[in-house]
């Protein structure tokens, strides 16, 4: 496959970059402040820490994801490096694919680290912690949530992709991404709140229904409670139809970006 | 290095005149320093964020209630409006976090001591309290709801009913078994209290819990047969007798039966019912309340 160079080569890149180890550090930070947090709340203070370590673990994944797949593919094009690269016998679409082989390579190494990082900190939060009942940690359930998460990341950076292909402005492609990141993680709630409103006019509504099935769902990814409250229960269909959707969807994304590439002037 | 020194000493001082301007900034005064929040608002500005957001809240009310309970706000108390903006908040808590439990734990078992003279609020509480417990196993819930109604509302039927499903819940305690009979016969439902202690006894796995239902039995069994007794003396003298010798003397009864508790049996003149001084509980350790 003429993508895999490519994939190799992001890969190596991304791992090279400041923000990969920059963004582990920081993460280490966010479970210092998590702690802090939790030291001012009465009760179940490992709970209160858990929500938001696992909650920073999740937007910390997304930044590398998208940071990772606008900032690479930038680069490629303002170093010149995709001129390079496609004077070799290699397709656009393979460039594309490859590109998107390495991103999502990079995040799922990063998850990963993160993974680490989040269990060790959370396990160290619990056993700092001097609770009458104390809060049960399940590190296959923190894993679970992690492989949610590594799935967003990587079909966040689909999405990157996509834009960095579209827009010549990397300020622009970054922000459009994280306007549908947020936009993707409220549908759900908005969807909720406009339907069971008696004062959302009926075309309002039905504006919210098209929104909510049409744009990416990224809180289907987030199961962090899932890991904070073990009376939770995830049945494995879920699992299995969120994976099926990540696909379908990551798939189409990249399409619609192999068709822009192919298009686009260099 | 030289410039790098100068903009850290220009930053230092800057510093003064920062502090004095924001002490001197204009700041509107709050009238009430709990504020309502709603659910949606809080729900659309954090996302991903649902349940840091919850702990964000909780925090906030504990802060507020932990300044009126020392009372830092000098010139005033919680009013009963702010006190129902907290029950509020609370109610969004658990719309954003359905399984914490610590918000309705400080809910059931610290506010109702503030509200316990305005009955909606109470009715407020146990209603949070309850759709709580459809999410949270944990019998602190109905017992908080059942404690309210007996203690707050004086209402031991619905009170016994609660802390009756408290006491077969995981984790509850042995004596809430004991409570709800009790709480049924002060409230004058001795064949409900009487069948409730037969439940919990055909039950009971432990020797002292099974000792003690069997002493409640004997003693609600008691009441009932002094009160079949006077229902008879009532219906022949067409009025209550002053003593319940009076039942002996009469010979409705051949003698009186002896509360296990070690207390006397009397009679509740206004409603004409069997009652005992040691209020179902061993006279030693028995208490007004």
């Amino acid at each position: 496959m003429n993508a895999i160079p490519v994939a190799k080569l992001t890969f190596k890149e991304l791992l090279k970059e400041k923000a990969f180890l920059g963004l582990l550090l920081f993460e280490v930070f966010l479970l210092f402040v998590s702690k802090l947090i939790s030291n001012v709340v009465a009760g179940d203070t490992v709970k209160v820490a858990m929500d938001f370590a696992l909650a920073f673990f999740f937007f910390t994944v997304a930044l590398f994801s998208i940071f990772a797949s606008v900032g690479s593919t930038f680069r490629d094009i303002s170093d010149k490096v995709v001129y390079l690269i496609l004077s070799k016998p290699l397709r656009r679409r393979d460039y594309v694919l490859g590109k998107f082989l390495g991103v999502a390579g990079a995040v799922a190494l990063f998850t990963f680290f993160s993974f680490f990082v989040v269990t060790a900190g959370i396990l160290t939060i619990s056993s700092l912690s001097n609770l009458y009942v104390p809060h049960v940690i399940v590190v296959e359930r923190v894993f679970l949530v992690s492989i949610l998460t590594c799935m967003m990341g990587i079909f966040l950076s689909a999405f990157g992709l996509l834009f960095a292909v579209l827009f010549t402005s990397q300020i622009l492609a970054l922000l459009s991404v994280l306007f549908l990141f947020f936009a993707g993680l409220e549908l759900s709630p908005v969807k909720e709140l406009v339907t069971s409103s008696k004062y959302v006019s009926p075309i309002n509504k039905v504006i919210v229904q098209l929104a909510y099935y049409l744009f990416p769902n990224f809180s289907l990814f987030d199961i962090k409670d899932y890991a904070v409250h073990l009376s939770l229960t995830v049945s494995p269909l879920y699992f299995l139809l969120v994976s099926v959707y990540f696909l379908i969807y990551t798939s189409a994304v990249l399409v619609v970006s192999t068709l822009l590439f192919e298009r686009r002037e260099l | 290095m030289k410039r790098l020194l100068l903009a850290f000493f220009l930053i230092i001082f800057s510093i003064p005149f920062m502090v004095k301007a924001d002490k001197m900034k204009p700041r509107v005064k709050e009238l009430l320093p709990v504020l309502p929040y709603s659910y949606s608002q809080v729900l659309i500005s954090s996302p991903g964020f649902k349940s840091p957001a919850a702990d964000i809240l909780f925090i906030n009310l504990c802060y507020l209630t932990g300044n009126d309970v020392f009372n830092n706000w000098k010139e005033r108390k919680f009013s009963e409006e702010e006190w129902e903006r907290l029950i509020e908040n609370v109610r969004v808590i658990e719309k954003l976090d359905p399984y914490y439990f610590d918000p309705l734990y400080f809910l059931g078992a610290y506010v109702p001591w503030k509200v316990y003279k305005n009955r909606k609020l109470l009715l407020k509480i146990n209603s949070t309290l309850l759709e709580g417990s459809r999410y949270i196993k944990d019998w602190r819930l109905p017992f908080l709801v059942g404690f309210n109604y007996f203690y707050f509302m004086d209402n031991k039927v619905e009170g016994a009913k609660y802390l009756k499903i408290a006491s077969q819940m995981k984790g509850a305690p042995s004596y809430l078994k004991l409570l709800v009979p009790r709480l049924y016969a002060e409230s004058g439902k001795l064949d409900i209290a009487i069948a409730v202690t037969y439940e919990e006894l055909k039950s009971a796995k432990q020797e002292s819990v099974k000792r003690a239902l069997e002493r409640r039995l004997k003693a609600l069994l008691a009441i009932k047969e002094l009160d079949r007794a006077l229902s008879v003396y009532r219906k022949r003298y067409g009025r209550c007798p002053e003593t319940l010798d009076d039942l002996v003397r009469s010979g409705i009864l051949k003698k009186l039966p002896k509360d296990p508790y070690g207390g006397k049996f009397y009679i509740e003149k206004r409603k004409c019912k069997v009652w005992t001084t040691s209020n179902l509980r061993p006279v030693s350790t028995s208490s007004s309340r």
